[in-house]
């Protein structure tokens, strides 16, 4: 009696999971990159969904990979349709194998898209259960499709190499990485406007003679810089330029590692110091004056080490300079932090998560200010105190050379 | 001896010549008649052992069938006319091979002997190891027809009375035709009547044996098996290695952690892998995806029928491995390698990765430590494993992990429970679990295994000198 109960329990256990789940590896269309634009057909919108699909047989040795009429690795189908679903159907309608999104790591969301509303194009991504919350979201400038097209000399999928770049390099300079959950939990704020980093198409800059005898001229690449603010309610405004993406992401504390180039002490701006951010740490505190008006601070606190010393001069070794260095990249991020709060406050989107911060550390105010912050918002009053420290100055300290006239 | 008549009754070749030679040059040579005449006819064999038997071991027998038992079991038997005694004498001398190094359980650093099939010899080779007075051996007679003799080794003052109680029970219920092997007897005593994992330790090892020995467990030793059983067994014993107690503590740390490895790899690692590949392809990081999907892209058939059909291609080489004369052996080694890895992979009918799999999984099930019975059990674990992996996903492998888990944890070897120190948790005896510790840290027996003075060693840890060594003046 009992064999049989064991006996039954493992029948139904085999029975409640089921193996017709079941996928061979090789019949999947391994999805790496997505994008999404909106296109005009018969007067009517469309959804014209591209996606990058690898072809592993050409990745690995002996499976047909190099040589002319090798099989190439990735490569991009599109279809289009009333919405992000259909679309895709319309694609998986000419593949042989069966569309695989969990492998999906880019979602493009093309200009035009991004303008209209995002929502829409973001529902099916998000409430699918075999699509990556993690999936990285970028705005392309132009459209999705053409930033899939380009065909990277190093990936050879522009998508992957999106994804790498981002990855890799997310944090240090002026690429911020905006994964599809960031954006949803800044969607869901009432106040907060969300943001998106923008990638567009260039030519590539460093050519070899070969590249240029190529007809048709060089080759395109992709380019990720600035960020695509939006409004509360998902609709693209304007893109942040490379500064003001900089000084954003100080705000949010996104930036691991910048550089900062400010002018020497001595000899003025002719000889930029470069300053290696190392370490940075924002905090925003709301003041509320008598009035109740809502005023911002944010505290910066970062650690630089001098990275280059592009000039010649000698005496830059005593603590006064290293003072004065700090002072100037002081300067500096607070210069960069108010532009793009100005510039924020002109697109009246509060791209910073400022009223966020409000609602939490003043939240009998809030009740008040809450409906009235894109009145509030514009005038906002915002003051930046950033406090650095020079940690290292390299191993020479000074330019080579630069000591000579004090050993005569 | 004039006119008394003797007979001495042995089976040939079972019996030294050069002692059956000493019994008949005393009995016709060294025996005075006149001595003889003078002792009464009823205690004449009592009479020629005390005084002219040059045998060590003598013993009477007064019943018929108990003596032609000892006949049977290699005893040369004396009776003397008109005298109701028989007289036992130990002259055996039973065909045998020499002490060999071990062949399952082998060793770097560490002793090389090994047990025989003579039992006599393998309680020598604990006893030389074992000097104590407190090592008792029991005799037991098992088997209906093969009147195989059966010794219950262990040392009293640590040994858990109960337990060796039960021992005792246990082995003289034993009621069969013929012991052969010590195997026929490890599943009558066993705690279990079904499960693949051995509950009852076979070694060749006399070291071992003895180390056993000293932690409170019991021997059984059975004549004509060279492998002897030891209990009550952990199954934790069966990841360690006699060698563990002889390398560098830290180096053993690692070994051990290893071979945890070893035994996930050689359970899971098929499961998961057609798991993996055939139901949860979001988990690969991409670069892998590709290589295994590029891979997979000729294969003909499902991952699991590839995976199933090189493992039973592997434990056909096994089989064939074993069974096959050494000189014949290279060869296997040639096909199995050459012919079916090499060409099936560029033949397109299996995937590079599967074969690193399973290669991976037959590798490690042989890196477990002493666990040869336990890697013929892992033979069987793996495929459960394979099909509910490839039926369920991961969700079936956690399954029949849990299952395994679970049954694991209800075995007992002689009443102590599989899993310890594990399950129940005993956080003193996990000193000798996962890792080992140094030799002057071992301090405590296992207590759930040995019954009284749990105290190994009194043993301060060594120290430097607080103050220096003063060194010898010069000049």
């Amino acid at each position: 009696m009992k064999k049989l109960q064991v006996l039954l329990l493992i029948g139904i256990m085999l029975l409640t999971g089921g193996c017709w789940d079941r996928t061979e590896i090789s019949d999947l269309g391994l999805i790496v990159a997505t994008g999404a634009d909106l296109v005009k057909e018969d007067g009517e919108d469309k959804v014209w969904m591209t996606l990058q699909m690898a072809n592993p047989v050409a990745m690995v040795p002996g499976g047909g990979g190099g040589g002319a009429g090798a099989p190439r690795a990735f490569w991009t189908v599109s279809g289009m349709g009333r919405s992000v679903r259909t679309a895709s159907i319309a694609v998986a309608e000419r593949i042989p194998k069966r569309l695989f999104w969990g492998q999906n790591r880019v979602f493009i969301v093309g200009e035009e898209a991004a303008r209209r509303n995002i929502i829409p194009f973001l529902d099916r991504p998000l409430r699918g259960h075999s699509t990556r919350r993690n999936t990285y979201l970028v705005v392309a400038r132009g459209t999705a499709k053409k930033v899939l097209e380009v065909e990277m000399p190093t990936f050879r999928a522009s998508g992957l190499a999106l994804n790498n770049i981002l990855e890799l390099e997310g944090g240090t300079e002026a690429i911020m990485p905006v994964t599809l959950n960031d954006f949803a939990y800044r969607l869901g704020s009432k106040v907060t406007a969300p943001v998106a980093p923008v990638v567009s198409v260039v030519p590539q800059t460093s050519l070899t003679v070969e590249d240029i005898k190529v007809p048709g001229g060089p080759s395109p690449t992709i380019d990720i810089s600035g960020i695509a603010v939006f409004n509360p309610e998902g609709r693209l405004l304007d893109f942040l330029n490379k500064e003001e993406t900089l000084g954003l992401m100080l705000v949010l504390n996104k930036s691991k590692e910048r550089e900062i180039t400010v002018a020497c002490p001595v000899k003025g701006p002719q000889e930029p110091v470069i300053m290696h951010l190392v370490r940075s740490n924002s905090r925003t505190v709301v003041h509320m004056d008598e009035k109740g008006i809502p005023s911002i601070e944010v505290k910066i606190r970062t650690i630089c080490d001098l990275w280059e010393h592009f000039g010649s001069h000698p005496g830059m070794t005593g603590i006064p300079y290293v003072q004065s260095l700090e002072k100037r990249v002081n300067t500096h991020i607070e210069k960069e932090i108010k532009m793009v709060v100005s510039r924020a406050q002109e697109l009246n989107t509060d791209i910073f998560g400022f009223g966020e911060e409000v609602r939490r550390q003043h939240r009998d105010e809030w009740l008040q200010l809450g409906n009235h912050w894109s009145e509030i918002f514009p005038g906002l009053e915002v003051t930046v105190s950033a406090e650095t420290s020079l940690r290292h100055r390299g191993l020479t300290i000074e330019a080579p050379g630069a000591r000579k006239e004090h050993l005569l | 001896m004039g006119d008394i008549k003797c007979l001495a009754v042995w089976v040939d070749g079972l019996i030294n010549n050069r002692v059956s030679h000493d019994l008949f040059r005393s009995l016709m040579l060294d025996i005075p008649e006149e001595k003889l005449r003078r002792v009464p006819k009823p205690e004449l064999t009592d009479y020629i052992n005390q005084h002219f038997l040059p045998f060590y071991s003598t013993a009477r027998v007064t019943d018929l069938t108990e003596l032609k038992r000892w006949i049977l079991m290699a005893k040369m038997i004396l009776l003397v006319d008109g005298c109701p005694i028989g007289l036992m004498l130990d002259a055996e001398a039973t065909p045998m091979r020499g002490i060999t190094e071990p062949v399952l359980e082998s060793v770097v650093a560490g002793p090389r002997d090994s047990f025989v099939e003579s039992l006599r010899i393998n309680t020598a080779l604990i006893r030389s190891r074992l000097g104590d007075v407190q090592l008792k051996s029991e005799n037991f007679i098992v088997g209906r027809r093969s009147n195989t003799l059966v010794t219950l080794m262990y040392v009293e003052d640590l040994a858990n009375p109960l337990i060796i109680e039960e021992a005792r029970q246990r082995i003289s219920r034993v009621d069969i035709d013929g012991v052969i092997d010590s195997s026929y007897l490890k599943e009558y005593i066993q705690d279990r009547k079904h499960t693949l994992f051995p509950l009852i330790k076979a070694s060749e090892r006399p070291d071992k044996a003895a180390a056993d020995l000293l932690e409170g467990r019991f021997v059984v030793i059975v004549d004509g098996s060279p492998q002897i059983l030891i209990a009550p067994t952990l199954f934790m014993e069966f990841l360690q290695s006699a060698e563990d107690y002889y390398l560098n503590p830290l180096v053993v740390w690692m070994i051990r952690v290893l071979r945890y490895l070893a035994l996930f790899i050689a359970t899971n690692l098929p499961g998961l892998y057609v798991a993996v590949t055939t139901f949860h392809q979001e988990l690969l990081p991409i670069p892998l995806v590709f290589v295994v999907a590029g891979a997979r892209e000729t294969v003909p058939f499902p991952a699991f029928v590839e995976a199933l059909t090189i493992l039973v291609i592997f434990e056909l080489l096994w089989e064939a491995g074993i069974r096959l004369p050494q000189v014949v052996g290279a060869a296997i080694n040639i096909v199995g390698a050459l012919i079916l890895g090499q060409a099936a992979v560029q033949a397109g009918l299996v995937s590079p990765a599967m074969v690193i799999v399973i290669g991976a999984t037959a590798i490690s099930n042989f890196a477990l430590g002493s666990g040869y019975e336990l890697a013929s059990s892992l033979r069987l674990i793996r495929v459960v494993f394979l099909i509910f992996g490839a039926v369920l996903g991961l969700y079936g492998i956690a399954l029949v992990f849990l299952a395994l888990l679970v049954h694991l944890a209800g075995l007992r070897s002689f009443g102590v429970p599989y899993l310890a120190p594990l399950a129940p948790m005993r956080p003193r005896e996990l000193k000798d679990a996962m890792f080992r510790a140094p030799w002057w840290d071992l301090a405590y027996r296992p207590a759930l295994i040995a019954g009284k003075d749990l105290t190994v060693s009194n043993t301060a840890p060594p120290e430097p000198p607080k103050t220096p060594v003063p060194r010898k003046p010069e000049n």
